[in-house]
């Protein structure tokens, strides 16, 4: 867990930000309906950074490599991970506002 | 019976251009094999077909006469030093020591000025003491063999005479390929030599054949 977490901080700041603003839309407009919407940005923003790693960054898949993870197993659980913590940010956001 | 990773079959090619052709090698715990070569000649394409990270048109590759199979990056068999930086730019080095070494403590024995940059990423370091940090992950992690291309680059006298004690004392469990265009170095530490050229392995028993082979113009 704490290899694909060192591989989440990469870019954390910028999907947690996705999360929060679908949970923001979901907050303004008074509609879970929103999820929707935001479902198919948080896929198309994690293709996009995915293929920015790969070609940006590159090299630093020998670390986990050596870690025992290849790219697809790295991709899938972070971006699990990822679909995770947006599910329990918009389970908790119609919970206490909706 | 001694542990032992060899290799044969290796064929690689780029756009019908062959890198690599029948290449055979043995590495038995206990052994540094030295892997030498001129620029271009395959070296580190070898070594990445060998770790698993680069795919080759066929290869053959054994841990005790066992096949490894197909994804075996994740037994963790063999460790691989590459010749860019390993540890991520937002990895500090006790997270890496961490995640990365079985036994961190005995990691910090070996080279103990590391404890004075355990909370530094990767950028704040020397490329000196980032190139020993790095030797250090690769050999302290559970794989049984270790490819370390070109660990001497960019290093001081000093940081190189580190690297080579540490190389020794981690030979006594591990088996290790080392590449490196400071073949000095590589030739008085390894117990077994190769040179490649034109895509073929050839084994030096003399260090005369390294002229021989057109790796070097005279000792």
């Amino acid at each position: 867990m704490r290899v694909i977490f060192s591989f989440y901080r990469n870019f954390i700041w910028f999907v947690t930000g996705i999360s929060m603003f679908g949970c923001y839309m979901m907050w303004l407009y008074g509609s879970a309906a929103f999820m929707i919407f935001v479902f198919w940005v948080k896929i198309v923003t994690n293709i996009l950074l995915g293929l920015y790693v790969n070609i940006f960054h590159d090299s630093q898949f020998y670390f986990y490599y050596n870690l025992g993870f290849s790219r697809t197993r790295l991709f899938a659980a972070t971006f699990m991970l990822d679909m995770l913590i947006w599910i329990l940010m918009s389970v908790l956001t119609i919970t206490i506002f909706l | 019976m001694t542990d032992f990773l060899e290799f044969d079959s290796i064929e690689l090619a780029f756009a019908g251009r062959k890198i690599l052709s029948s290449i055979h090698m043995q590495c038995k715990v206990g052994q540094i094999v030295g892997l030498l070569g001129r620029n271009g000649t395959g070296k580190s394409c070898l070594m990445k077909v060998v770790f698993g990270s680069m795919d080759a048109q066929h290869k053959h590759i054994r841990v005790n006469d066992v096949p490894l199979g197909e994804d075996y990056l994740r037994k963790r068999v063999i460790a691989y030093l590459p010749q860019e930086n390993l540890i991520p730019g937002n990895v500090t080095i006790r997270m890496a020591l961490d995640i990365f070494v079985t036994d961190s403590k005995k990691a910090i024995e070996v080279f103990p000025q590391v404890r004075d940059f355990l909370d530094f990423r990767p950028a704040q370091l020397s490329g000196g003491y980032r190139r020993i940090i790095e030797t250090l992950l690769i050999l302290f992690s559970p794989a049984q063999f270790c490819i370390l291309d070109e660990p001497f680059s960019g290093l001081m006298p000093v940081h190189i005479e580190t690297i080579m004690q540490i190389l020794s004392q981690a030979k006594v469990q591990k088996g290790i390929i080392i590449t490196d265009h400071m073949h000095r170095h590589v030739t008085t530490l390894s117990d077994k030599i190769y040179v490649l050229k034109s895509g073929k392995c050839y084994p030096v028993r003399e260090l005369h054949e390294l002229v021989n082979l057109g790796y070097l113009n005279d000792l």
